[in-house]
């Protein structure tokens, strides 16, 4: 048997009646104004214990016991569900298994979004039908021309363009596995020299690369880099990557702040750019050998480009694109042996 | 009235007790992929509710997890397509914005009877009775009323608001009453307004003095390089000037409210609001995001400290009455899409 001090409230006023409790063996009692109330323990639902607030046993008239003395709350047998509660309560007070939770939920939310979203964007990307990407493609060109004005029209000659397209379209017959794409010229403006591949197979080539390029055989080679980008769906795979991020950050932080959440979810969408760019690089090296162009074409352009941005090398782990000169080393290399020049 | 009897509301959390709740939240957040964030979110809740006492007494929060995931499971589908839709074509997102506005007062209306009914204090519980059609009114039309007059309308709709939030909750039986005045109202905005301009004619004229006598290129050059620190003076301004209108008006709305013989005593002072969020902002960016149990914690102490009851606190006068049980979705949608539903 087990006395303890308690507040009485009956649902019905606001008013607390302080009562001494006493525990027995199958019942708990208490008597409020000489009246004894009495309840079976199986009957009581003690709440789940937070904190160190008071502890709440709910009865089954409506009415609640609240107390400080915890020692007597925890002598309570707790229905089979609030065994879970116990335990939670008692991870949450101990410092070790705190740091231990730190640990697992910084791993396990860095394994979600590095490899959890990065597979489900490719599942999404899959079910998505081709007409509604290309779709999409048209679109973003449409904004990009008009509503941020990055592009202006092309100023290159028209039987430039013609060649270029033919030549592209002659390294596309040249392989297998080349997939459905557009060539559209813009002037690049501020983004000066440039290529991207946009979702649906749509690829624009800036005219300060091609003025840039020494030779067709480089604009080649960033085309193929960019058909790389397009076989892959990295475009519409990236659009649904930074989606995916949000929602699982806005559904797993109903209690964190969204802007704090924010900044890891960037340097993780900067690393996906990465590993797109290496995939797409190995795409281009494999087109370029089938096709028989020299791989060092492309270690040419990216030097160029390099070369372009003035020394402003931007720090590894900011940049989408892997270091140049890592980066085009596999294109130094000269062409495979059947290829007989 | 000098003599009347105050009762300080206490907030008893501690950062160190309530990061383990919240840690432990996260991770199984993160493992359940997400299911587990609705007994996360009633176990927070329970957490700040359980160590807020008023007279010794604390409240309590008794919302249904599963209720809650029902909704969440809603609002995530509605998202989802929502987000789809904004990919697709603008045409289709725009028409999910306009019924969402249309849904927007019912939801409203759901979420702050949810909240109320799952709260309680002395073992009665609370409730919302605000009416569909106000709601329409304060959120809708008059916001569509106030495009038309530039704004003037504003101070208006954010006391008719204030007024139907204090005036739909009951405690118990006990309906809330509210009887701040729409002129006061008008003085904090424009109180306000006069800030927000003094500090941005202060802020220009500085940079203006610190470049007038370089040459105009140069000053071209250096307002390009300057562009983050004139973000983040533009920003800081911001934060002090609704920091002072939400200390302002929360002050009104608490003193002009009251409940049967109770009434309500703030006084949140605007410096110590900006020294809040700011350092938590800071704290919370620099860290990741591990301080925001402390920044929670912090927020919600002062926010007590400040606020006190008025009047004898016989709390035997209040009675209360059981309540159905309200579904959750319309609290959840409202989250999700992040409604703003605060005071002001």
């Amino acid at each position: 048997m087990r006395v303890f001090e308690a507040d009485y409230f009956d649902g019905i006023t606001a008013d607390a009646k302080p009562v001494l409790v006493t525990l027995e063996a199958q019942h708990l009692s208490f008597g409020i104004g000489g009246e004894p109330e009495r309840f079976l323990l199986a009957a009581i639902r003690p709440q789940a214990p937070v904190g160190s607030a008071r502890r709440v046993i709910e009865l089954p008239d409506g009415g609640r016991l609240e107390t400080r003395d915890h020692a007597a709350f925890d002598s309570l047998r707790l229905p089979a569900g609030n065994r879970f509660w116990r335990l939670l309560h008692f991870i949450e007070n101990h410092l070790a298994w705190v740091l231990l939770a730190l640990l697992l939920a910084v791993l396990a939310g860095w394994g979600m979004i590095r490899y959890g979203v990065p597979l489900a964007a490719e599942q999404v990307a899959c079910m998505m039908p081709a007409g509604t990407e290309s779709g999409l493609g048209e679109q973003v060109l449409k904004a990009m021309d008009h509503k941020y004005g990055y592009f202006k029209p092309t100023r290159l000659k028209p039987e430039r363009r013609k060649a270029l397209e033919q030549a592209l379209a002659a390294f596309c017959a040249r392989q297998e596995g080349c997939p459905p794409h557009r060539l559209e010229f813009r002037r690049g403006g501020d983004i000066g020299a440039n290529a991207m591949a946009l979702p649906g197979g749509i690829i624009v080539v800036t005219d300060e690369l091609v003025a840039l390029s020494r030779s067709d055989d480089q604009v080649l080679a960033v085309l193929a880099h960019e058909l790389g980008h397009v076989q892959r769906r990295h475009s519409l795979r990236h659009a649904l990557q930074a989606t995916l991020s949000g929602l699982v950050l806005v559904a797993l932080t109903g209690d964190f702040d969204a802007l704090a959440s924010g900044l890891p979810a960037v340097l993780l969408q900067l690393n996906y750019s990465r590993s797109m760019e290496t995939e797409a690089d190995a795409y281009a090296l494999a087109a370029l050998r089938q096709a028989c162009i020299p791989p060092s074409a492309f270690a040419e352009i990216l030097s160029a480009l390099q070369r372009q941005a003035k020394g402003g090398r931007m720090p590894e782990m900011l940049s989408s694109h892997p270091g140049t000169v890592a980066r085009i080393a596999p294109f130094k290399d000269g062409l495979p042996a059947g290829c007989g020049i | 009235m000098s003599g009347e009897q105050k009762t300080p509301v206490v907030f008893t959390g501690r950062t160190g007790e309530y990061f383990g709740i919240w840690i432990v939240n996260l991770l199984l957040s993160i493992l359940t992929l997400g299911i587990y964030s609705a007994w996360a979110k009633v176990r927070r809740k329970k957490y700040f509710y359980q160590h807020t006492f008023i007279d010794g007494v604390a409240f309590d929060y008794h919302a249904s997890p599963v209720a809650i995931l029902k909704g969440r499971f809603l609002a995530f589908g509605l998202f989802v397509l929502y987000s789809i839709s904004a990919e697709i074509s603008p045409v289709l997102s725009g028409v999910f914005i306009i019924a969402f506005i249309i849904f927007l007062p019912w939801i409203i209306v759901r979420s702050l009877t949810f909240n109320a009914r799952n709260s309680s204090y002395r073992g009665l519980r609370f409730d919302f009775k605000g009416r569909l059609w106000d709601a329409v009114l304060y959120y809708i039309l008059l916001p569509i009323l106030m495009v038309l007059t530039l704004g003037l309308l504003y101070p208006f709709i954010s006391q008719r608001r204030n007024r139907f939030l204090a005036e739909g909750h009951r405690f118990g039986r006990s309906p809330f009453t509210a009887g701040f005045k729409v002129k006061d109202f008008y003085f904090a905005y424009l109180k306000a307004l006069l800030l927000l301009v003094g500090l941005l004619l202060a802020a220009g004229l500085s940079i203006g003095l610190l470049n007038v006598n370089k040459t105009d290129a140069w000053a071209r050059e250096s307002m390009q390089q300057a562009i983050v620190p004139l973000i983040f003076i533009y920003l800081l301004i911001l934060t002090i000037c609704g920091a002072f209108l939400r200390a302002r008006l929360l002050n009104l709305v608490w003193n002009g409210t009251r409940v049967e013989h109770v009434g309500f005593s703030a006084n949140l002072r605007s410096r110590d609001l900006v020294w809040l969020y700011a350092t938590n902002l800071l704290l919370i960016v620099l860290s990741l995001g591990l301080l925001t149990p402390w920044a929670q914690i912090r927020t919600m102490r002062y926010h007590a400290e400040r606020l006190s009851l008025v009047g004898e606190t016989d709390f035997a006068h209040f009675v209360g009455e059981k309540k159905a049980e309200v579904k959750a979705a319309g609290e959840e949608i409202g989250e999700m899409f992040d409604v703003e539903l605060a005071l002001g």
